[in-house]
């Protein structure tokens, strides 16, 4: 009896706090702090803020609002712009380049960044057996002329040193707070002299991140508070948008994009980027080891449909290997077109005989991959190429693709440097990845590396690239899909939210207006 | 301790006046089954043909139930589905309903050791969450339905085997058993010619609305990326990768949801069409 | 003491069973393919690279050596570091068990809300259209999958009525309450309709004694007697069900978690497997196990307090 009585009470008593809670204290204190919070919602969340040891986007993305590098890349990703160091030169032969830092700059502990600072940050980046120790290969030495000038000696003139420079590995940290600091606190006790600077960290949920009140840019950042969000489903991140929970939000499907345009309280946006998608091939065995055979299914791969059932669109069908954005991009190459009959020709010249099976490996899950694959099991399947699709869990694809482990892989890349170099060293030259586990080993085309990286004439090297693109077509390693933007979706409030074409955002000129 | 397996079973009428439970239940299954045989021989459509000037149509004459973002007929590929589905929620139930009762039955009637291994067994599966453990098993042997049945075999098995160990337990101690004994039957043949008979009911009924359940998570499998293959129709798949289109194409994910609704519906009644009929004790 | 006696030898018996679940949980996921460092350094890293995280996680030793390591610190009270956030487990674990146990206990109350006046509504009036109504409509939280329902739940509750947020945790208690009220929601839909199916029949069954007649020959009229002493009988069962379903609730939560964007352990959980953060996996394995074998000890023990005639052990 008593026991029923309790029961009841309590269920009702929840009811009633239910009910109360509805309009909770919470919801007013957020309408005063619309103007000075910016939420943002992610699909991915931040695991480690070291720039040294981190290696994704979200954990960069983060971090750019913290950290500053010596040059940075621009917006539109085809330049440099003064970042911590004001002007920079390099000697005549090449090999030495100086850096004046500016003198106003601070970490947001009040210290000065001085030039050992640089020193000891670019040592450490060099050093660690990180994912970005390539980046500062080509250097000899780093040295610290005075307290605001970094000289830093290359072994041979290196044509892509300053993108390697500009790259978020490279960032400049202080050398007081960190030199024989644990790893875990270089990640979650990050310092550095951006505009903003990291005030709480609830892993897997929330980052908050405060106006670095040392900042040398006045008035910058515009709103002084920060908080990225973690919302992993889409259509959750979209409706917290709708519903005014948050700001804006990265990567909304690109399906979505024509509705959110629609919207007449939101933007929704296509950033260029140095995005490309393809498929990589492990030319190791048969039959993928025909150079007819791979050119047979570059040709029946159909990238306007790719696109359409993919991008809704969105994206462009792909011609060379390298990212659209790419300084030397070919814009006159054509590519492979889809051509069917083409197709067979090649097919029937390779000496393949169908029907022939091909796993397709992707990671499952993943918002583009999936109808990629699907699409192209379709198409290929007219060509007498039957794919067996083989979706795995992120862990286990990477693990496979690292170990060769697969015939045909689906997956993309993105420009961390506006330079070819980067790419086409990982892509078509075995040592540093096998070319993409592909197994692709040509001499030429490692002569035609080797020469990228060193000549320093911009022209000459232009047609270096320009040749490195076609051999890359004629060979087909790799088969290149589509480009692919970068999906945004804000509220109109927010004003001032830029997208770098690497990727990063910047929040440091954003307002949320009423 | 009642288990998941008794709160559905129990939960069920136990009235007389719900015979209409079996047949209708067993008339929509009859229903679906001949819709999922049928259904693809008579479609004009092959359900992975892409038509990409057809994508995300709404529901018309010429595609009752729409098409999807690759322009495939969702009709299609719904009844196609319903093979698959059926396939996967019955083998996936029935597997782990023999393998359960067989240890459970054993377990309750042989006592002792037998029952320590069978009852330790099931404390260790119980101990990790059921979906984490299907999630994790089919992490590990890849993806496609075979695998998914064996995932969910081995963490469904405790259910059934704790039911049916119960109701051994209980129908053991029951006279009939003493005298059965006492007039020199075989052990055996009492378990099988007269405590089975009586103790499997409850199990068999958690089983048709367990089918549901394999449905479901092999849904809820699809949701996380661990489900079949592409391009296989699967209900849950189904659902999974269309919730994207909800704005503007929501019958993609809408009409295997109706689907799984029906066929939760027929098993539901056709569970409690046979929990009345098999229930004689009142309980 | 009986009762002190039982707990401990049923907390012995279940002690063993715990620690080799541990064990076959840890080389269940050592075994998939994939390691933390390739999962972390991606696609691109070198092999240099991956190896020398390895070593410095100590993954490239033997899987018995890993797992002694595992079990030398689990005994000084190191329950491990999570390699993906570099954060030692113990420090994330208060807020993500806070946050799905407050989930889990909210949508169990929900769910006997819901369920108590739906299960009363379809006993009294048995067969008749409200009855046929409760049960047609407890067919759709059974036969939907669960991250259906929520997708559902926040398009008409967040996005169309605007009355509640569509994710996070909130700040506060009454915030929780607001934060959590759609995923609890979700969450409670599959054990109201359980519930509400095996209420109906309890009370249909006790309706039906002697017990009940009595009670109406001493002329209570019909509404009393269904309050006062058939929902007492019922609430039986219920306990042992509550038991029951927390420990598949804690697993649901699952999806409720990750479509909701909520901090909790069961999306922690799966992303711990995938992301093979496998100190994680082990802690939250571990917990789970002991919570589920508690709460079998608590609802054994509190069941004999309702119905004196079940004797323990």
């Amino acid at each position: 009896m008593r026991i029923a009585r309790l029961v009841l009470a309590l269920v009702l008593t929840a009811g009633l706090m239910t009910l109360v809670g509805v309009v909770p204290e919470g919801s007013k204190a957020s309408a005063q702090q619309a103007k000075t919070v910016i939420k943002f919602g992610v699909n991915r969340a931040a695991e480690n803020l070291d720039p040294v040891t981190q290696d994704a986007n979200p954990d960069i993305w983060a971090f750019t609002q913290i950290y500053q590098q010596l040059v940075r890349v621009n917006v539109k990703g085809d330049g440099f712009e003064p970042d911590l160091a004001e002007k920079w030169s390099n000697s005549a032969d090449g090999r030495t380049w100086t850096f004046n830092l500016r003198k106003n700059a601070k970490f947001s502990n009040g210290d000065p960044v001085k030039a050992s600072d640089a020193v000891w940050s670019l040592k450490r980046a060099r050093d660690t057996k990180g994912p970005w120790k390539w980046a500062l290969e080509a250097v000899e030495d780093i040295q610290a002329k005075d307290d605001y000038t970094v000289v830093i000696s290359l072994k041979e003139p290196w044509a892509p040193f300053l993108a390697d420079i500009s790259l978020f590995s490279n960032s400049i940290l202080p050398e007081k707070v960190f030199k024989g600091a644990k790893d875990e606190d270089f990640s979650n006790k990050p310092v550095g002299s951006g505009p903003f600077m990291l005030v709480d960290w609830k892993k897997g949920e929330e980052l908050v991140m405060k106006a670095n009140p040392h900042y040398y840019e006045k008035g910058i950042p515009k709103t002084a508070e920060l908080r990225i969000r973690y919302i992993p489903d889409d259509n959750s991140r979209i409706i917290a948008l709708q519903s005014g929970d948050v700001d804006g939000i990265d990567y909304p499907p690109f399906s979505r994009i024509e509705e959110l345009r629609k919207d007449p309280k939101l933007e929704a946006q296509l950033n260029p980027s140095t995005q490309v998608s393809h498929l990589s091939l492990n030319t190791r065995e048969a039959p993928l080891n025909n150079v007819k055979f791979r050119q047979a299914l570059a040709y029946a791969t159909d990238r306007a449909a790719i696109v359409k059932a993919v991008c809704f669109g969105h994206c462009t069908p792909a011609t060379t290997f390298l990212p659209m954005t790419t300084p030397f991009f070919n814009k006159g190459s054509k590519g492979y077109a889809y051509d069917l009959n083409k197709a067979k020709q090649l097919l029937k010249e390779s000496g393949i005989t169908t029907p022939v099976t091909l796993k397709l490996l992707y990671r499952s899950n993943d918002a583009v991959h999936q109808p990629t694959a699907v699409t192209l099991k379709e198409m290929w399947g007219k060509l007498g190429v039957n794919l067996e699709l083989e979706p795995l869990d992120r862990a286990t694809a990477t693990q496979r693709y690292r170990a060769n482990q697969f015939q045909v892989y689906v997956t993309g890349w993105t420009n961390d440097i506006p330079d070819p170099s980067q790419l086409a060293a990982y892509a078509l030259g075995f040592t540093e990845s096998e070319s993409y586990h592909s197994g692709y080993k040509s001499a030429e085309m490692d002569a035609l590396l080797a020469k990228g990286m060193r000549e320093i004439n911009p022209e000459k090297r232009r047609q270096i690239y320009y040749e490195i693109q076609e051999l890359a077509l004629r060979d087909s390693p790799l088969i290149i899909l589509y480009y692919s933007p970068y999906t945004i979706a804000i509220s109109k409030k927010m004003k001032g939210f830029v997208q770098m074409a690497t990727g990063p955002w910047l929040f440091k000129g954003v307002t949320i207006g009423e | 301790m009642s288990t998941l397996a008794e709160e559905l079973a129990v939960g069920s009428a136990v009235r007389p006046r719900f015979h209409h439970g079996l047949a209708v239940g067993g008339a929509m299954l009859v229903l679906l089954v001949a819709a999922a045989l049928v259904g693809p021989r008579v479609s004009p459509y092959d359900p992975n043909a892409h038509d990409f000037e057809q994508i995300l149509q709404a529901p018309s004459a010429v595609h009752p139930f729409g098409t999807d973002n690759f322009g495939r007929d969702v009709l299609t590929r719904v009844l196609s589905g319903a093979a698959i589905d059926l396939r996967i929620g019955v083998l996936a139930a029935v597997f782990p309903f023999l393998f359960g009762s067989i240890l459970g039955a054993a377990a309750g009637y042989y006592g002792q050791w037998v029952d320590t291994l069978v009852m330790r067994s099931v404390d260790v599966f119980t101990a990790v969450p059921f979906f984490v453990l299907v999630a994790a098993i089919v992490a590990f042997l890849g993806p496609g339905e075979v695998n998914i049945f064996i995932a969910i075999g081995v963490a469904e098995w405790v259910t059934y085997a704790r039911l049916v160990r119960g109701e051994v337990l209980r129908e053991r101690s029951l006279d009939y058993v003493a005298a059965g004994r006492a007039l020199g039957f075989p052990r055996s043949r009492i378990l099988l010619g007269h405590i089975l008979p009586n103790a499997l009911p409850p199990a068999v009924i958690f089983l048709t609305s367990d089918v549901v359940l394999t449905i479901l998570t092999t849904a809820t499998l699809g949701f996380l990326g661990l489900g079949v293959r592409p391009p296989t129709p699967e209900w849950g798949m189904m659902m999974s990768e269309g919730r994207e289109f909800l704005s503007n194409g929501w019958w993609v994910a809408t009409m295997p949801g109706f689907a799984c609704l029906y066929t939760g519906l027929a098993f539901i009644l056709l569970g409690d069409g046979v929990a009345d009929l098999l229930r004689v004790k009142g309980q | 003491m009986p009762l002190l006696r039982y707990a401990l030898r049923r907390i012995g018996q279940t002690l063993p069973v715990a620690l080799l679940v541990t064990v076959l949980i840890f080389f269940l996921i050592k075994l998939i393919p994939g390691d933390p460092a390739t999962a972390i350094l991606g696609e691109r890293a070198s092999d240099a690279a991956v190896r020398a995280l390895q070593q410095q996680w100590g993954l490239d030793r033997p899987l018995p050596v890993q797992y002694g390591v595992y079990m030398r610190n689990l005994l000084t009270g190191d329950l491990g570091q999570s390699l993906r956030y570099r954060t030692p487990v113990i420090d994330l674990l208060p807020r993500r068990a806070t946050v799905t146990l407050f989930l889990v206990v909210y949508s169990m109350l929900l769910s006997l809300l819901v369920a108590v006046p739906l299960a009363m509504v379809a006993a009294t009036h048995r067969d008749r259209w409200p009855d046929q109504l409760v049960r047609g409509l407890i067919v759709v939280p059974l036969a939907s999958p669960v991250f259906w329902i929520g997708i559902l739940v926040l398009i008409l509750f967040a996005l169309t009525l605007r009355w509640f947020p569509a994710s996070g945790y909130g700040e506060g208690f009454l915030g929780h309450l607001w934060h959590l009220f759609l995923p609890a929601l979700t969450l409670s839909s599959f054990f109201t309709a359980v519930l509400t199916r095996n209420l109906r029949s309890a009370l249909i069954d006790v309706q039906t004694t002697a017990y009940v007649d009595f009670a109406r020959a001493k002329g209570l009229d019909r509404r009393t007697v269904l309050l006062h002493h058939v929902l007492r009988a019922a609430l039986l069962p219920i306990v042992t069900l509550i038991g029951v379903r927390l420990s598949y609730t804690i697993g649901g939560s699952v999806v409720v978690e990750t479509v909701f964007a909520l901090p909790g352990l069961g999306s922690w959980m799966i992303e711990s497997i995938f992301a093979r953060d496998y100190m994680v996996v082990q802690t939250l394995t571990l917990a789970f196990a002991l919570g589920v074998m508690v709460i079998n000890l608590l609802t054994d023990l509190i069941y004999p307090l309702f119905d004196p005639r079940v004797r323990m052990g």
